[in-house]
């Protein structure tokens, strides 16, 4: 391999010398100044950014066994600093704020002599000593530390800024000062930074652009799965973990890059990358890779900061095996070698002008290193990453040692552990089967995929089973004076429902009403909307809710679609009328008959149906979800053996039919003896209609959509019951309520029964998870393979157990489309594919993560954008729709000569867009298809007008920008980054404005990108006179600031 | 190009699989395949009871009441 890279330096020489025609480069004349290099010039800018950080310390440690003459190491020091100007050099601020470079004559490198008891002491000091930071201004920005740990056993540690050195150069520290030193260097690191800027001008560095501008072309951030909050701003805590890869597997490595003349290098970068690939479900991404940038000879005795970061773009597309990954990766790599000259921090500054503080622009390094130049190292025990997570890997042997190092900000411990565990499993699956397609291989060690599968999924629990009416004549039988349904000032007991149902009941049945057939009702909430649904189930039937509001050619196809022969609707005197829905035929539907037997009702199949709704569908035709007793059933069973409903809870029914959240609020309290209160028609949707609802009929149980209940929270004097249910939307983390109530999360598509996960909310959570399986209930996280996906990597959810709809009603396609057989659970069982993307959390609880595909909740309802587009198009004088979801609003998208549709009379309210844009033609991606992320906001987020600043310190940001970025009117609303500035001018911003008479951090110029929103955190400079400080420094700051104003 | 295949199970509910991978245990090839479109507007043609096996014997063991 070292063959491979020497022919790799050689060829990559050869194309840089060639350009340069081989002139040597210069030493520039003596005592003059040289300027920074691009590398150093991007690192004293991230110093500012973040002062008084050791992110930048580089450490090189030793273990001297053996005397130590301190004075002869002092020398040594001494002598490596005036071999090397780098190390000799700092970084002033210039009167522009922009950095200069110093080279003081000669250096007396700081060096302490410090004892320590064991090593762990000497982890203890050496590592206090890399979290100090170096002074870029004032120097000196190389230190040493001797640590004396017996008479002949040391440990030196020497620190340097990076700004001042690289891993090669500690390679030539460590040779220099404990071995024999070469010849000195032919020039300076000041003759290499004025030789780089000179020659990445012009035609050069425009080459290069135009090469890495292409190379990077839509290549998005990587997304790694963090387990933690990304915080603000990026911090610098690191982790690692360790992993070794045997000689076995790291010999057929080898001899597979080599058969495809390809190194070791690229063929663990390409594994790397479908690591990274398969844990993130992304396929087109970059992973930065170091260079030594020590592209001639004169370079390479010289220490200073030569090393260069290059993107290296993962090829995983078309998930191809990894042979031709491989081939993918080495021709990508040859030619990526040839551009490396073109400093990183160009690059970014080219490609990434508007920075985001809170993340890297690559998130992910990756470095296969050689063996340490000589002697004997010593374990640190300390790690700072600026990147998300890197991976080091050293040739150990025949074999690999590597390291993961992470931040500890973003990942937790076990995740990289397994993460480095799959690396090994993976590289063993690649090196067995070249040929297997990347996203096939199986990653997942054993004990992991038991976890997933089985372990997180041990739902099993026996439950009495029943169908839902037979549950209700059993209670009505226990407790027949109980009151079970209260609507107003009206009440009926179980004994008044049940008798009700079963005279209703009989009609269904002479009129024809079957078992397993759906019967429509569409009544307004009332009293006897629940009589009404246990009559349907009575008479064998399944109930198919319909809403009055909606449209009733609406109506009448979902009718149509089930085979509802018969439909229940409310007169408007309040009884009921029983309607044939094919003759027309309408006759009264009386509650009473002549006969008031008690005789149980006619036994139903527990796979009978039991309701069937309708939801959107993505092709324009809602679809009904079939769902048998024996899956609602186990709900209610569940959700009763979770939170044991007393007699003396009442549950607040306010839901409607057509959503199934209503199905547990009507039949839970009623098949345990618990009370039902109906909210008027319409009352859901009136928070101080609830909240009085809700404390006169004391509600002890309720269930919100969570906007629904975070609106309910604004609302004035609320007291929440003791219980407070979610489901619909995502729970968003933040939500704050009262100690006496609980609150629970839970999540489930209509396909399966309502809800198949549930998790207990707990103060302060910063992400609220969607919780573990229910009852005899499996949930799985796969990738498009339908293979299990590691812990904390997405995937989408699958659902299998008792609780799976039937499918959806006349529509056999559709439902074989969504329902697959299932590899994981008992012989001939489904998964139900939910479209809804989550993860795996350590704690076996799942995280929702949002939807694969263009569904979106209104209010809680589910909404297909596909079926608004689908209707729009149908529409006159439309020639082209698309409808989309911004703020949590609908908006609709017209190309064509009408106005705006009405649609009142096809659509449910809720799918109707409340907003409009009118478009010549609608955005289309590369492969033609509709672009939503293109389609423009509505007008209520159009980008502000331009605005001139206004008086006092918006003017004064105005006036500094007008000189900093050469602007003629800079207006308030103009961000920093959008009207020219960079990393550079940000520094010019900050010493304009202190010249101004204004102190204002330079992060806040990245976090306040307006002049408007600068102007906000500008604090008046403060001129303390110099007598007063010493007084002054006794204070805490908020006093400091108060005193001040 | 036949990628897919159209499989059921012993309820006699249809659903669709890959070629070239092994069933799931308890379901069977139901002797088709083709593109995805094919086979599930195959299975539309001829999923016409979408009940179960179980429930539809039990069903007509009562005189489908």
């Amino acid at each position: 391999m070292d063959e491979r890279r020497a022919r790799l330096e050689a060829r990559f020489r050869k194309a840089v010398t060639g350009l340069n025609t081989e002139r040597p480069i210069a030493r520039r004349p003596g005592g003059t100044a040289p300027p920074l290099s691009f590398a150093q010039e991007r690192l004293w800018f991230m110093e500012q950014f973040t002062p008084g950080t050791s992110a930048y310390v580089l450490p090189v440690s030793a273990r001297l066994r053996g005397p130590v003459d301190v004075a002869l190491l002092q020398e040594r020091l001494d002598a490596l600093a005036a071999r090397h100007e780098s190390l000799r050099m700092t970084f002033p601020a210039g009167p522009d704020g922009r950095p200069e470079v110093r080279i003081a004559e000669r250096l007396r490198v700081p060096l302490r002599v410090v004892a320590a008891a064991s090593e762990q002491e000497a982890r203890q000091v050496l590592g206090a000593d890399l979290a100090l930071p170096f002074d870029l201004a004032a120097g000196p920005l190389l230190r040493a530390v001797l640590v004396r740990l017996a008479p002949g056993d040391h440990v030196l540690l020497v620190a340097a800024h990076h700004i001042v050195t690289d891993g090669w150069s500690a390679d030539l520290i460590v040779r220099e000062l404990l071995g024999e030193a070469g010849p000195a260097p032919e020039i300076g690191y000041g003759d290499y930074a004025l030789w780089q800027r000179e020659r990445l001008t012009g035609e050069v560095l425009d080459r290069e652009l135009a090469f890495w501008r292409a190379e990077l072309a839509g290549v998005a951030p990587l997304d790694l799965p963090l387990d933690l909050p990304r915080p603000p701003v990026q911090g610098v805590r690191g982790g690692w973990c360790d992993l070794t890869v045997d000689a076995e597997v790291t010999g057929r490595l080898r001899k597979l890059a080599a058969a495809e003349g390809a190194t070791p290098y690229m063929a663990l970068l390409a594994a790397f990358q479908v690591l990274l690939g398969r844990w993130s479900g992304a396929s087109d991404f970059v992973v930065g890779s170091p260079v030594a940038g020590r592209s001639r000879p004169e370079f390479e005795s010289v220490v200073g900061l030569f090393v260069n970061l290059l993107p290296m773009r993962a090829r995983l597309a078309g998930n191809p095996g990894f042979a031709e990954l491989l081939r993918r990766t080495r021709d990508a790599t040859l030619e990526v070698y040839e551009h490396q000259e073109l400093p990183f921090e160009k690059l970014v500054a080219e490609l990434d002008p508007v920075r985001d503080v809170s993340r890297p622009y690559l998130q992910v390094l990756f470095a296969l290193q050689n063996y340490r130049a000589g002697g004997e190292g010593f374990e640190l025990g300390t790690a700072t990453t600026r990147f998300d997570l890197e991976l080091y890997l050293t040739e150990s042997g025949d074999g690999l040692a590597g390291r993961f190092v992470y931040n500890r900000e973003l990942f937790l411990p076990e995740t990289v552990r397994r993460l480095a565990q799959r690396f090994e499993a993976l590289l063993r699956a690649v090196a067995a089967g070249p040929e297997v397609p990347v996203g096939e291989l199986d990653l997942l060690p054993p004990q992991e995929r038991e976890l997933v599968v089985s372990r997180w999924n041990a739902t099993d629990r026996e439950h009495p089973g029943g169908t839902l009416h037979e549950l209700i004549f059993a209670q009505a039988g226990r407790t027949p004076h109980a009151v079970a349904v209260r609507y107003d000032t009206d009440h009926l007991t179980y004994r008044d429902l049940t008798r009700y149902a079963r005279h209703l009941a009989r009609h269904l049945r002479a009129a024809g009403a079957r078992q397993d057939r759906p019967v429509g009702v569409c009544l307004e909430r009332g009293l006897h909307l629940p009589t009404v649904l246990l009559g349907v189930l009575t008479a064998g039937c399944a109930y198919l809710p319909l809403d009055p509001a909606d449209p009733p050619a609406r109506r009448q196809a979902m009718l149509t679609d089930a085979g509802a022969t018969l439909l229940i609707t409310g007169a408007p005197d309040g009884r009921l009328r029983l309607t044939r829905t094919d003759t027309g035929a309408t006759t009264p539907l009386p509650l009473t008959g002549p006969s008031d037997d008690q005789a149980a009702p006619p036994r139903v199949h527990p796979d009978s149906l039991a309701y069937v709704i309708f939801t959107s569908g993505s092709t324009g035709r809602p679809k009904g979800v079939a769902v048998s007793h024996r899956a609602i059933v186990n709900r209610l069973h569940w959700m009763q053996a979770a939170f044991g409903l007393t007699p003396d809870d009442r549950i607040l029914h306010k839901t409607p039919t057509t959503f199934d959240v209503s199905v547990w609020e009507l039949f839970w309290p009623l098949i345990t003896g618990a009370g039902m209160v109906v909210a008027a028609p319409g009352g859901h949707r009136d928070t101080a209609y609830l909240r009085d609802l809700i404390t006169r009929q004391a509600v002890t149980t309720v269930h919100f959509v969570p906007s629904m209940l975070e609106a309910f929270l604004l609302e004035e004097d609320v007291r929440l019951p003791a219980r407070v249910i979610c489901s619909g939307e995502a729970l968003p983390a933040g939500i704050e309520w009262p100690a006496g109530t609980e609150l629970h999360n839970l999540y489930g598509p209509t396909e399966a029964a309502v809800d198949v996960s549930w998790h207990r909310c707990l103060p302060g959570e910063t992400v609220v998870p969607i919780g573990r399986p229910v009852d005899n209930t499996r949930l799985y996280v796969l990738d498009e393979s339908l293979q299990p996906v590691p812990v904390g990597a997405p995937g989408q959810l699958h659902i299998g157990g008792v609780q799976l709809a039937r499918g959806y009603t006349g529509r056999p396609a559709l439902t074989a489309e969504r329902f697959l057989p299932d590899p994981y659970g008992p012989p001939g069982s489904r998964l139900y594919a939910t479209g809804d993307l989550a993860r795996w959390l350590p704690t076996g609880e799942l995280e929702y993560l949002g939807r694969t595909d263009h569904q979106v909740k209104i209010r809680g309802m589910r909404v297909e954008l596909g079926e608004v587009e689908a209707v729009l198009r149908e529409r006159p004088g439309v020639r082209q729709a698309a409808a989309g979801l911004v703020d949590g609003r609908l908006v609709g998208y017209l190309v064509g000569d009408g106005g705006v549709p009405d649609l009142r009379a096809v659509l449910p309210d809720f799918m109707i867009p409340v907003s409009w844009v009118h478009l010549d033609e609608l955005p289309l991606t590369a492969n033609g298809k509709l672009d939503r992320a293109a389609l423009p906001a509505p007008e209520w987020r159009a980008d502000l007008p331009w605005e001139p600043p206004r008086a006092g310190a918006e003017q004064t940001v105005a006036g500094v920008w007008q000189e900093v970025l050469g602007l003629e009117r800079p207006g308030r609303h103009d961000s920093f980054f959008a009207v020219g500035g960079d990393s550079i001018r940000s520094l010019k911003v900050v010493a304009g404005l202190r010249a101004a008479g204004y102190d204002v951090e330079l992060r806040q110029l990245f976090t306040h990108q307006s002049v408007a929103e600068l102007a906000t955190v500008l604090r008046p400079r403060r001129a303390v006179p110099k007598s007063e400080t010493g007084a002054f420094a006794l204070l805490s700051p908020a006093d400091r600031k108060r005193l001040m104003g | 190009m036949s990628d897919v295949k159209v499989v059921l199970n012993d309820e006699e509910q249809y659903s669709i699989w890959p070629v070239g991978r092994d069933n799931p245990a308890g379901w069977y090839d139901a002797g088709f395949s083709g593109t995805k479109d094919e086979c599930l507007a195959h299975i539309e043609q001829v999923w016409t009871d979408m009940r179960p096996r179980s429930l539809r014997e039990a069903m007509a063991g009562e005189g489908a009441r």
